[in-house]
């Protein structure tokens, strides 16, 4: 099945009718889900699972990068920002009470900065018609979080507010589908209005490590499916 | 039974009338305040003792404590008709526009359209240059409360029987032969009949976060919502609350479906309270209200504190590690930061 797409997707016209200006970067949009590791430091079930369920919440994040070297693919450098945000019920402290009906909710956020190196190998795109550019990055994190309780403030416990940030780092891994093939004077039309060289709908896998390092507190790491769209300038 | 076309979309046509007009709700269709191309707006100028005015500013409520303020005070109405020409000088039709204000009183949602002139009996006439005065882009219309409605003591207030609309209104003519007669007016609703409590309720109440349910089968029509009283001490039901001393009264937000609400208030984790609920018309008029409940205000727990009572390390605060991977870090993003105005130049360059 893998040999019949990729036999397809070679066959597809993917020659630009026009001369593309040359190109810089790419910004990329992206989705995923999210669960961070915060469980790790207890048996189940733990704090985060008791509060927020199982569920993953939905990644938001876009990333610019800038290539350096553009030689067989392209090297270069990128900033991401990203955001999640979990919301659970408040718990009942009091004993026998039920928590079912009790209204209140509290919230986790996270706000990941994230600065990567990166390679695309788009070799085999531009020059043997293959629409699939391979993706790898690496690079350090730093996440911002906080809680918040059902006052809408940030929560805090004997004095100790509820709001950080952990550093950590990443590797990921995507796969790009270059989309010039599905309409080439539409491609053409962006590259001259507004200098999109390509677009490109893909899917990345996200390792992250975040935990300061291996210190104390928080790990926010998780393994993350995303996927969105890119664009080449 | 063949149907021709033209019958068929008659038919089509009045099917599709009769189910909007069943389908709209008996206010949409009652009389209303009306405004037009020659008389803009209007609106109440003065009007002491009123509980609210709708967002046209056409319409004023008032309730039972409105009504035995404005008989005890001696209230005027007055309302300021804005007009684009000066209705009191002749027009290009070679005739004075202003006809004359009036005022009149219909049943609470009446449907029934009303006409007045100076020889109908179904509307009181305001004397000209007395109780209307006509201005360069307005007309002023002044009328004491008590004419208006015809209440003269405090005792019609508290007898709980009256839910009126009162109009007042100007007319206009257009042109010399009457034929065309446009009117404005406002309107003020007179509302002393007190709404039904609701069945039951049950409250949940949190230091910061707190809910309230509660069960009317018969809801009164002009229900505006709900207030939740509460007490140190157990509160008699079939009250009314201005008549019981050191409640509290706070006010519930209501939820989309009209039988719950939720209410900002801080209170004690673990205290004990008695709460009790009434409702409130548009008037402001407050019904009884129900038997209280004793009720223990929950003490709550949030993730942060869940996390932290089940041993939890983090202390909060950026990251505190001296180690040289979180320097390095940091030195690499505001590096990147460096590239972004690099990177936007060029954008620009190609554009």
């Amino acid at each position: 099945m893998a040999l019949t797409l990729c036999a397809t997707l070679t066959a597809l016209p993917l020659s630009n009718a026009h001369a593309e200006s040359p190109t810089y970067g790419a910004f990329e949009l992206k989705v995923g889900t999210y669960t961070p590791s915060i469980d790790e430091e207890f048996t189940a079930p733990g704090p985060y699972e008791t509060f927020f369920g199982t569920d993953s919440t939905l990644h938001l994040e876009m990333e610019w990068s800038m290539y350096f070297l553009q030689s067989i693919g392209k090297f270069g450098a990128g900033l991401s920002i990203g955001y999640a945000s979990d919301t659970g019920k408040v718990k009942v402290a009091t004993a026998g009470a039920s928590s079912s009906e009790v209204p209140g909710e509290t919230i986790f956020t996270t706000i990941p900065l994230r600065a990567s190196l990166l390679y695309r190998y788009d070799y085999s795109a531009i020059h043997h018609n293959i629409p699939l550019v391979p993706v790898v990055k690496l690079g350090l994190d730093y996440v911002f979080w906080s809680v918040e309780d059902s006052d809408g403030d940030a929560a805090s416990f004997r004095g100790v507010n509820a709001e950080g940030a952990k550093a950590g780092w990443h590797g990921a891994l995507a796969l790009h589908l270059l989309l010039d093939f599905i309409d080439n004077p539409a491609s053409s039309y962006m590259d001259m209005t507004w200098g999109v060289n390509n677009s490109y709908i893909f899917v990345e896998y996200m390792y992250t490590s975040i935990n300061d390092f291996g210190g104390d507190g928080f790990d926010l790491s998780d393994n993350i499916w995303m996927g969105g769209l890119a664009f080449e300038f | 039974m063949h149907m021709t076309g033209l019958s068929l979309r008659s038919f089509l046509c009045l099917a599709a009338g009769v189910s909007l007009m069943t389908a709209l709700p008996l206010s949409a269709l009652a009389l209303t305040p009306t405004t037009n191309a020659e008389v803009t707006s209007a609106a109440f100028t003065t009007i002491t003792h009123r509980n609210d005015i709708d967002s046209l500013g056409t319409t004023a409520y008032m309730g039972i404590d409105e009504c035995i303020d404005a008989v005890n005070g001696g209230e005027d109405i007055v309302v300021q008709f804005n007009t684009v020409s000066n209705l009191g000088l002749v027009d290009a039709s070679g005739v004075v526009p202003f006809i004359g204000g009036f005022y009149f009183e219909v049943e609470r949602d009446s449907a029934t359209s009303v006409t007045c002139s100076s020889d109908t009996t179904v509307c009181s006439v305001l004397e000209t240059d007395t109780d209307v005065t006509v201005n360069e882009t307005n007309v002023i219309a002044t009328v004491d409360f008590s004419r208006l409605t015809g209440i003269t003591s405090e005792d019609e207030c508290l007898s709980g029987e009256l839910d009126k609309e009162y109009f007042i209104r100007i007319n206009f003519q257009t042109d010399s032969t009457l034929s065309t007669v446009s009117h404005a007016d406002v309107r003020v609703i007179l509302d002393t009949q007190r709404p039904n409590p609701p069945d039951s309720f049950e409250a949940v109440l949190t230091e910061s976060a707190s809910q309230i349910t509660w069960v009317d089968d018969s809801p009164s029509s002009d229900v505006s919502g709900y207030v939740m009283y509460t007490s140190d001490v157990p509160i008699t039901g079939n009250v009314l609350a201005e008549d019981l001393e050191n409640l509290r009264r706070v006010g519930i937000i209501l939820d989309n479906n009209n039988n719950s609400g939720t209410i900002d208030a801080d209170l004690i984790p673990n205290s004990s309270l008695y709460v009790t609920i009434a409702t409130e018309d548009e008037a402001g008029n407050m019904s009884e209200v129900l038997e209280s409940q004793a009720v223990t205000v929950l003490d709550t727990v949030d993730f942060w504190e869940g996390y932290k009572t089940s041993g939890g390390t983090e202390e909060g605060g950026c990251s505190s590690t001296p180690a040289q991977p979180f320097h390095l870090s940091w030195m690499i993003l505001v590096g990147m930061l460096g590239l972004l105005p690099r990177g936007v130049r060029r954008l620009q360059s190609k554009l």
